[in-house]
This record gives structure tokens, C-alpha cells and sequence, in this order.
């Protein structure tokens, strides 16, 4: 587990915490992002991250996806 | 589609227009700076417009950018040619749009236009612009080909 | 003896691993556990050449940081049996995240071999991987292979079989860490005791705060000549990177980014529109650079563009002008009819055409899905000012207009990050501003005038990014609001969409500012027809001796005494009066002060002022006080509180920057 701002560009992760305040958690929950979706990272460079949770893409700060804990998806292939 | 069947033809398209915007914007970015000090350079299609010469610039170095991933094979450098030429476009547009604004004011007899005429709006902007439909036709072709 | 080697296996779960270790050792496997743990362990062996190997397959683990029963076996294992070899399957498919674990075991000064699996799958994909480079940037041998398949597996026990003899030197290093590496071994070296272990490893693992190494060193004799300089950089750590452990790991995936952009190639796929644009568009390097075209396509399609619609609508509105002072007899009402009311509603509906411009391109750009972009591109940029992505087009836009600039902020969703980029906006030296700055700087510098010009420029933009920091400290505590924005597929815009949100806006100025800046206009030309003595007529717009005895002028007196440090006299704090109408107003209100045509006005003022005086009243112009239509749109946009506060701290600021002026300017002059 570590921070979805840590993830590669082309990893599928699973959300596994999201340590942000009330709004933040709520903003990200109506896109499409809470606890337990399957997210895939678009763009990771020093910036902002991209990632596609559910058919779209979200940019995400990098300080709030300092705080998004995820963890690789394991069945690869 | 593989990137080695079109190596070449978008290594030599990206070089090319790499080139043209390159050239273009440092010589207008250069006739800018000179106003600015206080020397007035005048060049036919020139504007010596230094924010717009920094834009032809930045388009230049996306091109250049492309030639990069082309020579690495990477697949990506369609994707810079289309980009570079779409932004490239748009400056054409946004050129002739004012050539036509520019021609408006003139004809409706505003003192602010009384100088104006069509040659000064036929500029770099216009010619790169309407050139830079070439390249972004191209990278349309091969995008349907993947 | 010497020709038995001990070799162990890792690698990421589901690299291949037990696939390949089923491959190279056949059938001799035994199967038992793992010291004090229920972990598996499984061990085998081959031949080759003669030499006996055998084989060790660790857990498969992604990191070695000790977070699971798995790591810490493989750690513990690699560290305390030291085996000849450790061959570190990774997967070509996934190669960045494969060389976290990779670095780790360089880390440890293991003598490594990599593997690389899936050779076959990453080609089908497009992948294409220079297996040389990768070689040469590692340090290490590298073996593609594919276990499944079983190609290259004679070439891998052929390497194994070479390196098992050779103890390589690795170059990767950690340039943000380097220093802090040395230091930590310079004093690791004095304890003997340590030298069984790999110092390198340890400086890193105690950066890392790794507390099975810190154990170790606990029980040294340097610990307590070690302890406080780690204190003193795990501090710095943490003031760069947040956490001093994160610095490290954040450290070691840029490392990796480097060699992945160098070693691996995609070749081929599909591309969609979306995907070659936003492959540009959102690079962190050539995003920033191409929003340089965008910015201009933008400030000239407004600007320019627009330009003869706008002289169209004076042109209607100075002829209504003239057409009510002549058809009128009432001089006092011809007056306040043609400059007073008309002059102010042709005041508003100049904007008209510049603000339908804005809106059209930025509903244009919304709609197309660029606009989603920019936050994204500008974020880490503009953040560093206290502002958010966004705030950079209404910024740029602000060099030809604050009131459409103004405007521009409502993309901005946070209500403290809008505000706080609407009030530092009025410092960004619209166009208005700049037949000020050319008389000055003409008459006093003319050797430098496009020079001096361009510093008032520079001046608005360091001040505004100064105030935004400011502000953001004293006023905004919270950091810039989190970025989360949906990024939506490209497309081309909807023109009726676009008209429509292009006429709600314009719309909602006309209605809102446009009864300020009415108001706004009436009330200065009240000021320069009326004095003490009552009504001094209409000629006072023309005429000096006249306005000298107008309300303007008195206010302009009593204002002389603060301004005295900097040397103005009064008329020009009368002009600065007239100013507020619209900046450009105040080279023509000097000129009917001192009583000569525009066109001489330099002659005059260079007897008025000096260079530094000038100068000084140049800045002054910049800054003072938002033109009564920026006023009227900030009210509009968020109330008048903080219309009044812009207000406020825009003297105050001008008077600051004036005086600073005249006081460095009068020590070196």
C-alpha cells in the first residue's frame, strides 16, 4: 500500500484509504473514486495525477493524492 | 500500425514544420525585444509581435519534440505531429480572423485603421497557420490507419 | 566446493517466477518452510557446464521495506546468507513498477541478474525494451527471456553461470541524496563492527527510518555521533518532502522514470483523438509550453479581434454626444446629458464587444475540453504563488482588461482561490494603463522608453505574485483548494452552446457593473462642473482656469500635502482623481490642468516633474486603485466588502511602492 501519487502511469490500483477531509472525500466519491474502486493511472509526471476511474479521467492534486492510499491490483494477466 | 512502416514520413513532416515555426518565431520574437529597446526593425510578414513569436516558438519545439520520439520509434510522435499542428491551425485561424476584423475597421473608416492594409495581416501566423493543415491532415490519416 | 553455487530467485508476484524455477530446476525440488515462519520455501537445483546450482525462491514481494512476513523473510535472507546470486524476475510488461524492487536489492549491494520475463507478451503490446541500455544504465546483466515459452532460458543459466563469479560495482545513485548518503557513511566507517554489512545500505535504510537497521546501529558505539546529525536531516527532509521516509521512495521512483524513459519504447497502438492530444496537451514540460499559443490565440481574439466592434460602438456614442450638445440648448443639461450619462453608458458598452470575445473563446475552449486541462497544466506552477491552476488566464487576460479578466475568474470553483485571484488582478498593467506610462516615459526616458515601459509590467506581475503570497498567509490560510477535476474527452464545441453561455455572461456585466460604472462617470463629471462657489458650467472640461475652481481641483489640493514626499503637485493628484473613470483618462485630464493640448503635454511636464518623480508617478498609476468599471465588476463578482478592500490596499500599496520609489531613487540621483 502506498500513495496513489507514488502509482505508475499505466497501474491498475485498488482505493484502499483515502485520508482527505469531509469535502475532498465526498468531491472524489461522486466521480467515481471512494474505498474499493478499481482506478487505472493515466498520467503521473511531477504534477497533478490522472487517473480513469470508472470511463473517465480525473485530475487529482498531487497533495491530495498524496493522502489516497491504494494498492496494486494483483490478477495481472 | 507500426511506427517503422512511418519512421520517416513523420520525421521528415515534424523537421520540416519544426523548422518552418522555429525560424518564424525567433525572428519574430527577436524584432519584438528590438522595438521594445528602441529599434524599429521592419521585416515583410513580420508583426515583431514578441508574445506571439514565443507561441510560434513553443509550437516549433512541440514539433521538434516529435521528430525525438519518432527517432526512438516511439510511437507518440503521431501524437505531437497532431498536436503541434492542431495548435498550429489555430493560430492560422485566429490570424485570419483578424485579417478580416482588420479589413472591417479599415473599410468602416475608423482613424485607428487608416494605415492598414491587407499585407499587413498576410503575416507568418497566416501562412504557418494555413500551412500547418498539411501536417495535421497526415497525422488524420495515419491515426485511422491504427 | 568452489563449483557449487547458491543462487535466489525474486520478483514481483505473478513475474513467472515459478514458472521459471520449475524450468531451470526440473524435478529436483524440495519443499519445507521457512525458519520460525509458515512461509514456503522451495529449493531446487540444475547443472550447467559442470557447476552445480542451487536454486532459492523467495516470496514474491513487491518492496523489501519489511511490511509483511514475505519481505522480511527475503530480506532477512538475502542480507544473512549472502547467496552467490539473486536473479530478479522482472516483468517487461510492467518494468516500472518491476524496478522498485530491483533498486532495493541494489540497495542491499546483492549480486544481481535480471531477468526479464514476458519478453514475447511485451512485444504483441508494443513494448519495446533496449535491453543494452538497460544493461549499461543498472550495471547488471540482464537476460530477456520467456518463461512460459521457455526462450532464452540457456542464455540465463549461461549468465548465471558467469556472474555467479563476478561481484559487480552498481552505478545507480540517488542525486538528491548523495550527500546526505555520504555523511551518514563517513560515520557508519568508524564502527568495525559495521563493516560485515553493506554501509550504503544502511545510510539509505536509516533515511528510510527503517527500524530493523536502526536496531542495528542502536547497538554501535557511533550511535550517539550519529544520532543528531540524523535528526538534523531527517528535518530537512521532511520540510521538502513531507515525511522523511517518503523522500526516499519518491526519490527512487524518479530514478526509475529516468530509466524507463530512456529504455522503454512503446512502438505501436491505437490512438484516439483524446489520447495523441492529451499524450501533449498534459506533459508536464510541453503542457505548460503550448499553453503560451493558447494564451495568445486567446488575448488576441479578445482584443484584437473585437477591436472594431468596440470603435464602433464609441464612434455611435461620442457622435450621440455631440449630436444632444448641439440639438439642446440647456447648456447644463446638453452637459450632463452628453458627458455625464451618455459618456457613461458608452463607458459600459465598450466593453461589449471585448467581453463577448472573452466569453465566445472561453465557452469555446470549455466546450472543446482544453479548459479542463489547464488547472491540470498550470497547478504545480501556480501553487507555489498561493494560487490556483486556473488563476493563470485571468492573469494573462488582465494585460488587456481587468473587467473581462475579472470575469474570467468564475471558472475557478473554490470561492477563497477566486477571490483572492480577483484581488490581486487590477496589478496586472491593463492596456488602459499604458498611454500613462508612454508620456512618461517619453518625455524622460527616451532613450529607454520601451525598456522602462516594460518594467511596469514586471512591476505589476512581482507585486501581484507577491500580494497573492501575502494574502494567502494572512487572509486565505488554507493552501489552494485540492484539484480534482473531471477530464473530459476532446470534442468540437457546440456553437449554440457556446453563444448561449457567451450571452449569459455578457449579459449578467451589462446588467450588474454597468449601473456602477454610469454612476461612477456622472459622479466625477459632477466633481469637475461643480465647485464651492456652485455650478461653474460646462466648460470646465475644457478649460483650466475653470476647473482650478472645481470640486476636482479642491480635492486634488487637499490631497497635495500627502503626495508632497513624492513631488507631485496638485494637478496631478486632480488627474489621478479623474483616473478612476479609466486610467487613460488621466494623461487627458493633465493635459486640460496644465492648460495645454496633449500633443505639447510632455513639454510641460517635464518643468512639473522629475525622472524620478515621474517614474515614481508612473508606478503610481499602476497600482492605485482598480478604474470604476474593474470596481463595478469586482462588487459584482463577490460584494462590495471586497471591492472596498481592493480598494484600500491598492493605495496603500501604491503609496508604499511611490515612496520607495522617490526615497531609492533620490539616494542614488
Amino acid at each position: 500500500m502506498y500513495p496513489l501519487a507514488f502509482a505508475k502511469e499505466g497501474e491498475e490500483v485498488i482505493v484502499k484509504e483515502i485520508n482527505a477531509g469531509y469535502g475532498a472525500m465526498q468531491r472524489l466519491t461522486s466521480m467515481g473514486i471512494n474505498i474499493g474502486s478499481k482506478i487505472k493511472v493515466v498520467r503521473n509526471q511531477n504534477g497533478p495525477v490522472i487517473v480513469s476511474a470508472r470511463g473517465s479521467n480525473i485530475a487529482i492534486g498531487r497533495g491530495l493524492a498524496m493522502k489516497i492510499i491504494v494498492e496494486r491490483e494483483n490478477n495481472e494477466r | 500500425m507500426d511506427i517503422k512502416d512511418i519512421k520517416g514520413k513523420i520525421t521528415t513532416l515534424s523537421l520540416i514544420f519544426g523548422l518552418l515555426f522555429t525560424i518564424s518565431g525567433i525572428i519574430e520574437i527577436t524584432i519584438g525585444i528590438c522595438s521594445i529597446l528602441g529599434f524599429e526593425i521592419k521585416l515583410p510578414l513580420f508583426a515583431g509581435d514578441a508574445f506571439g513569436g514565443l507561441s510560434l516558438l513553443a509550437i516549433g519545439i512541440t514539433y521538434f519534440l516529435g521528430v525525438k520520439k519518432a527517432l526512438s520509434e516511439d510511437i507518440r510522435a503521431v501524437s505531437y505531429l497532431f498536436t503541434a499542428s492542431i495548435v498550429g491551425l489555430g493560430i492560422g485561424i485566429i490570424a485570419f480572423l483578424l485579417l478580416i476584423s482588420n479589413a472591417m475597421g479599415f473599410l468602416l473608416g475608423f482613424e485607428d485603421w487608416e494605415d492598414w492594409s491587407i499585407f499587413s495581416n498576410l503575416n507568418v501566423y497566416l501562412i504557418l497557420g494555413i500551412l500547418a493543415i498539411i501536417p495535421y491532415k497526415i497525422a488524420k490519416i495515419i491515426q485511422s490507419t491504427t | 566446493m568452489s563449483d557449487r553455487y547458491e543462487i535466489a530467485l525474486i520478483g514481483n508476484p505473478n513475474v513467472g517466477k515459478s514458472t521459471l524455477f520449475n524450468t531451470l530446476t526440473g524435478e529436483n525440488v524440495y519443499i519445507g518452510n521457512w525458519p520460525g515462519v509458515t512461509v514456503e520455501k522451495k529449493e531446487g537445483e540444475f547443472e550447467y557446464n559442470g557447476k552445480k546450482f542451487k536454486v532459492v525462491d523467495l516470496p514474491g514481494v513487491y518492496s523489501l521495506t519489511a511490511n509483511s512476513i514475505d519481505e522480511i523473510v527475503a530480506r532477512d535472507y538475502i542480507i544473512n546468507e549472502k547467496p552467490d546470486l539473486v536473479v530478479d524476475i522482472v516483468d517487461a510488461t510492467a518494468l516500472e513498477r518491476n524496478l522498485y524492487l530491483t533498486l532495493q536489492l541494489m540497495e542491499m549491494g546483492a549480486n544481481i541478474l535480471l531477468a526479464l520475463n514476458k519478453m514475447d507478451l511485451a512485444r504483441t503490446l508494443g513494448i519495446d525494451i533496449d535491453v543494452d541500455k538497460l544493461e549499461k544504465i543498472l550495471g547488471i546483466r540482464v537476460v530477456p527471456i520467456s518463461a512460459i515459452k521457455k526462450v532464452g532460458i540457456e542464455d540465463l543459466k549461461k549468465a548465471i553461470s558467469e556472474e555467479v563469479k563476478n561481484k559487480r560495482k552498481y552505478n545507480i545513485k540517488y542525486p538528491h541524496f548523495e550527500p546526505y548518503i555520504k555523511k551518514i557513511i563517513s560515520i557508519l566507517q568508524k564502527d568495525e563492527n559495521l563493516k560485515k554489512y553493506n554501509l550504503r545500505y544502511l545510510a539509505i535504510k536509516l533515511l528510510e527510518n527503517d527500524k530493523y537497521v536502526e536496531d542495528i546501529i542502536k547497538k554501535s558505539k557511533i550511535w550517539n555521533e550519529l544520532n543528531p546529525v540524523l535528526d538534523s536531516i531527517r528535518e530537512e527532509l521532511s520540510k521538502k518532502y513531507g515525511e522523511a521516509d517518503l523522500g526516499i521512495i519518491e526519490e527512487r521512483y524518479k530514478v526509475i522514470d529516468n530509466i524507463v524513459k530512456e529504455v522503454v519504447k512503446k512502438k505501436s497502438g491505437k490512438l484516439t483523438t483524446t489520447q495523441m492530444l492529451d499524450d501533449v496537451l498534459t506533459d508536464e514540460k510541453v503542457g505548460i509550453l503550448l499553453l503560451i499559443p493558447f494564451l495568445w490565440m486567446l488575448f488576441k481574439f479578445t482584443f484584437d479581434v473585437s477591436a472594431p466592434f468596440s470603435a464602433m460602438i464609441d464612434y455611435i456614442f461620442s457622435l450621440l454626444g455631440d449630436v444632444i450638445k448641439s440639438s439642446i440648448s440647456n447648456e447644463f443639461i446638453a452637459s450632463l446629458l452628453a458627458d455625464g450619462i451618455i459618456r457613461g453608458v458608452g463607458a459600459v458598452l465598450v466593453f461589449f464587444p471585448i467581453l463577448a470575445f472573452l466569453f465566445f473563446a472561453i465557452s469555446f475552449l470549455e466546450d472543446s475540453g482544453y479548459m479542463a486541462r489547464i488547472p491540470y497544466i498550470a497547478d504545480r506552477f501556480m501553487n507555489k504563488f498561493g494560487l490556483p491552476g486556473k488563476a493563470i488566464i485571468p492573469l494573462v487576460m488582465g494585460f488587456g482588461c481587468n473587467v473581462p479578466a475579472i470575469m474570467a475568474t468564475r471558472t475557478i470553483e473554490n470561492e477563497k482561490d477566486r477571490i483572492l485571484t480577483i484581488l490581486i488582478n487590477p496589478l496586472m498593467s491593463c492596456s488602459a494603463r499604458l498611454p500613462i506610462y508612454a508620456l512618461f516615459a517619453g518625455a524622460f526616458f527616451s532613450a529607454y522608453q520601451g525598456l522602462v515601459v516594460l518594467s511596469m509590467y514586471a512591476l505589476g506581475v512581482v507585486l501581484a505574485l507577491i500580494i497573492a503570497k501575502i494574502f494567502r498567509k494572512f487572509i486565505f490560510k488554507e493552501s489552494p483548494s485540492y484539484l480534482i477535476v473531471e477530464l473530459p474527452p476532446y470534442q468540437i464545441p457546440h456553437l449554440k452552446v457556446v453563444l448561449k453561455n457567451t450571452w449569459e455572461r455578457v449579459y449578467d456585466f451589462l446588467k450588474k457593473a454597468g449601473t456602477i460604472i454610469v454612476f461612477g462617470v456622472i459622479l466625477v463629471w459632477l466633481l469637475s462642473v461643480y465647485g464651492p462657489s456652485g455650478y461653474l458650467g460646462a466648460e470646465a472640461l475644457t478649460n483650466p482656469e475653470l476647473l482650478s475652481n472645481s470640486w476636482a481641483a479642491v480635492i486634488g489640493k487637499a490631497l497635495a500635502p500627502l503626495f508632497a514626499p513624492m513631488g507631485w503637485d496638485w494637478k496631478a493628484c486632480s488627474a489621478l482623481l479623474f483616473g478612476v473613470i479609466a486610467k487613460e483618462v488621466v494623461v487627458g485630464s493633465l493635459a486640460i490642468l496644465y492648460g495645454v493640448g496633449e500633443e505639447n503635454l510632455s513639454n510641460i511636464i517635464v518643468n512639473a516633474f522629475t525622472p524620478v518623480s515621474a517614474y515614481a508617478f508612473m508606478a503610481f498609476s499602476l497600482i492605485y486603485l482598480p478604474c470604476i468599471a474593474t470596481l463595478g465588476v469586482i462588487r459584482q463578482e463577490i460584494g462590495w466588502k471586497w471591492a472596498v478592500f481592493a480598494l484600500a490596499y491598492e493605495m496603500v500599496l501604491a503609496y508604499i511602492v511611490a515612496l520607495t520609489i522617490t526615497i531609492i531613487g533620490n539616494l542614488i540621483f
